[in-house]
């Protein structure tokens, strides 16, 4: 086992507490940082398995994913919480559960 | 320079520039550059279309480096076959759209930001659709995920906000997941091109895990049965020019990657199950999606879970597509023709359930009795697209039924036949029940018109393009025999 | 009402499958592999672009780049639609903060703007770039509007609409070039290749930063109804 497995196998522990989080979880907030959750696992595991090339220099390829990941997901995050203020702003609501018409749901 | 040699670029670029001058130009501006970017966009899909079909499949190495070091697009019929339904439907909703926010006050709407929105949306599905390597697909379904929540929840009200974010989550846990996927197939095969790793996927357990994850994630976009929960509410609360992109298109670019992926990436045999899953997935969606638009009261809510029914037929095609050449002709050249037909069906149908919501002022389907009589155009356009999303010819419809029974029964899975006409019965049912309301002898009590409104007209055009698919159909054909796919098959047209 | 703890079968399946899922796939790899770390420092070595990962984000994979800040823009975009009062924060910012804010923003934010130019500068030879120049430049933006220098109402004015898409339309501006030189998009020449990638990053870090500034302020413009309930 060496350093970089722990960063794969904390990525992977951090991407299914996420996974969990965004499903089970009600509020709304408490979704959007469980998808940062996700994300940040998911670079985790990109950066190593980057470290996994045979020259002290990791892989270029999974780190330029990770920059491009990490401002994909501030992107998203940014609109989650806009939609969450503004939700809450217009209904006084943190989650999404109650009071849903029927017909309306699924 | 030669524009020819740069369309698949230039299919990407050109939206995108339209949405940033659209956005520094300002709401005034703004539907002046979409439509004339939407004009642009048709003539460049109308062109790569040419090209391809005239000297088939083709890469273009972005930054010359090409791949696997470089990101390739892939100029082929499948492509190119989205690209002119997208520069279609875009073009129609356009203009529907040009008079749809005009109609209302100017601080709605997302402060008119709605074009520049659009125009980042069908940036992205072009770039979905020409993408050969999986992570831009990433970037790309980011882009439409992100493009395709906002314009949901433009109008701001409460429950297009509770579908946007509702959609919003599923887009980004499919997002995640996919993202996961790639990063196991990177370490595995070591290249993230699709040409590339098919040559050098080797069935080990970290890129079959891979794709699995990339696969349901994609799935999960595509609002495949069981994974559609989040779709009828957020086609049916945005506002009816982006229910209709939504519909038409939007479920067509994550489906594309799959298509992409089961029959172009994975060799045969891969991922061993994989493919009768996604049938029998496709086949509980008709079933499910149908039985739910029977028994919907509001009318975008119908149509929405009717989409959730014709994405099953889409699916029909993977487990068809294992059993020789011949049958993975058929069967593709189907489910593409289905996926046009629906395009344009169901693009019509959503501007005139759109249509019919304004001048009822409500969409309660119980009280649209009797609408055929103020609003003629209109319910002749629903019951042309229903005519198509039952099969009866001359309608795309009919056409992509008719091959894809020809290739259950050519292969001897006789099973997804019957699939497919029960599938056609429950459209009828749901779409007789929706025209019966319209035509019914009732005085209809529409609020009168605010004027003509000369956007009735698009619906129609749409759904009777789809109705006159059939003749259309020698051309699908030849675009399909021009993918990737049946090349690589060996398929000649 | 706080939730009460509670654990849900589903999601608990669900979140241990991958978890195991993602174990054994990683389990299976092979100790070593080199992906397309070996092409990829050669060609960066050709480049001239020293850091390996600048060359990827910027030339080798610059149209995955090209499509994240469209990305970022889009987002800010969104944000921006979804504001419902574009004056609230500006009313609850009246005036310039007092004696000892505003003597620290007058000495941060230059120094801010020096850090964010710096770290453009050293991107192509070391870790640094765009984004992190315009993660500096854009908390430069918020620690000036929060301190109320800056009016925040100016983050959906005309000016700032040019400054948020002006470094996407140069990076398109400046991909499209080597089509009348006969290349395909982002092929740049290669006597230009530095200048570009170093133009590019530049107004990048302004739009960068702007989006991030206009995400901030744009979020925050509401004190709303809700909050009042």
């Amino acid at each position: 086992m060496t350093t970089y497995d722990v960063y794969v196998a904390g990525g992977a522990v951090l991407f299914a507490l996420g996974t969990y989080g965004l499903l089970e979880r009600s509020h709304l907030v408490h979704k959007v940082i469980a998808a940062n959750f996700m994300g940040s696992g998911i670079f985790l595991v990109l950066i190593g398995l980057a470290n996994r090339t045979p020259t002290p220099e990791p892989d270029p390829v999974p780190q330029a994913m990770v920059l491009t990941g990490i401002v994909v997901t501030v992107a998203m995050t940014a609109l989650g919480l806009a939609i969450v203020k503004r939700y809450f702003s217009e209904t006084g609501r943190t989650t999404l559960d109650a009071d849903e018409k029927p017909g309306e749901r699924r | 320079m030669n524009v020819v040699h740069h369309l698949p670029a230039l299919l990407v670029i050109t939206p995108l520039v339209g949405a940033c001058v659209a956005f520094v130009a300002g709401r005034r501006v703004a539907p002046h550059v979409a439509l004339a970017t939407a004009t642009a966009d048709v003539v460049l899909a109308v062109l790569f279309a040419a090209r391809v079909l005239a000297e088939g499949p083709f890469r273009y190495r972005i930054g010359g480096w090409g791949a696997p070091m470089g990101i390739d697009l892939v100029a082929d019929g499948m492509a190119a076959l989205f690209i002119v339904l997208t520069s279609i439907v875009g073009l129609v909703v356009t203009v529907y759209a040009s008079g749809y926010f005009r109609s209302t006050d100017p601080t709605a709407y997302g402060h008119g930001l709605f074009w520049t929105l659009w125009l980042f949306m069908w940036t992205s599905l072009n770039g979905l659709f020409l993408t050969g390597d999986v992570f831009n697909v990433y970037v790309c379904i980011e882009l439409v995920g992100i493009s395709a929540v906002a314009l949901v929840t433009i109008s701001g009200g409460p429950d297009a906000l509770r579908a946007g974010m509702r959609y919003l989550f599923a887009s980004m846990l499919g997002a995640m997941t996919y993202l996961l996927g790639v990063a196991l197939l990177y370490a595995s095969a070591g290249a993230v091109d699709m040409a590339t790793l098919s040559e050098r996927l080797v069935p080990d357990t970290t890129a079959a895990t891979g794709l699995a994850l990339m696969v349901a994630a994609l799935v999960l976009k595509t609002a495949l049965v069981p994974a559609h929960f989040w779709l009828p509410t957020a086609h049916a609360s945005a506002p009816t020019p982006v229910s209709a992109a939504l519909s038409a298109l939007v479920v067509k670019g994550s489906y594309f990657v799959v298509l992409r992926l089961m029959l172009d990436v994975m060799p045969d045999g891969y991922l061993p199950g994989a493919a009768t899953l996604l049938g029998v997935l496709g086949a509980a969606a008709i079933v499910w999606g149908s039985v739910q638009a029977l028994v919907q009261t509001r009318i975008k809510l119908l149509v929405a879970y009717s989409t959730v029914a014709q994405i099953g037929y889409l699916f029909l095609v993977f487990p068809l597509a294992r059993n020789g050449r011949d049958v993975l002709a058929l069967a593709l050249t189907g489910a593409l023709v289905h996926a046009t037909a629906h395009g344009l069906a169901k693009g019509g149908l959503f501007l005139a359930a759109g249509g019919l919501i304004t001048r009822f002022g409500h969409d309660r389907l119980a009280e649209m009795r009797g609408a055929a009589r103020a609003v003629p155009v209109l319910t002749f356009a629903v019951a042309l697209s229903g005519v198509t999303m039952m099969g009866l010819p001359p309608s795309g419809g009919f056409a992509a039924k008719w091959l894809l029974i020809s290739a259950a029964l050519t292969s001897g899975e006789w099973w997804w036949a019957v699939v497919l006409v029960v599938g056609g019965l429950l459209a009828a049912a749901y779409m007789f029940r929706l025209v019966a309301i319209l035509i019914a002898d009732a005085p209809a009590e529409t609020a009168p018109a605010p004027k003509p409104v000369r956007t009735e007209w698009l619906p129609l055009a749409l759904t009777a393009a789809a109705v006159l698919l059939l003749f259309a159909v020698p051309l699908i054909s030849d675009l399909a025999a021009a993918s990737t796919t049946l090349q690589s098959a060996g398929v000649t047209p | 009402m706080p939730e009460r703890p509670r654990i849900r079968l589903v999601p608990l399946a669900a979140s241990l499958a991958v978890f195991a899922l993602v174990l054994r796939a990683v389990h299976a790899l092979p100790d070593t592999a080199t992906g397309l770390s070996a092409e990829m420092t050669a060609g960066a070595k050709a480049s001239g672009i020293k850091n390996v990962v600048t060359a990827v984000l910027l030339d080798f994979r610059g149209y995955d780049t090209l499509l994240e800040i469209a990305v970022l823009m889009l987002a800010t975009i969104a944000v921006l639609s979804l504001r419902t009062d574009p004056d609230a924060l500006s009313r609850r910012i009246s005036g310039v903060a007092g004696p000892v804010l505003g003597a620290l923003t007058r000495a941060y934010v230059p120094i801010m703007i020096v850090v964010a130019g710096h770290l453009v500068w050293i991107g192509s030879s070391g870790p640094g770039g765009a984004f992190q120049g315009g993660a500096v430049l854009g908390a430069a933006g918020i620690l000036l509007a929060l301190s109320g220098f800056a009016r925040p109402r100016w983050s959906s004015g005309a000016p700032m609409r040019w400054v948020l898409a002006v470094g996407l339309l140069t990076f398109i501006a400046v991909a499209l070039l080597p089509l009348a030189l006969g290349g395909t998009l982002l092929q740049y020449p290669d006597e230009s290749r530095k200048s570009l990638v170093l133009l590019v990053e530049i107004l990048l870090t302004l739009s960068i930063g702007a989006s991030l500034t206009s995400l901030f302020l744009a979020s925050a413009s509401d004190t709303s109804e809700g909050e009042r309930r």
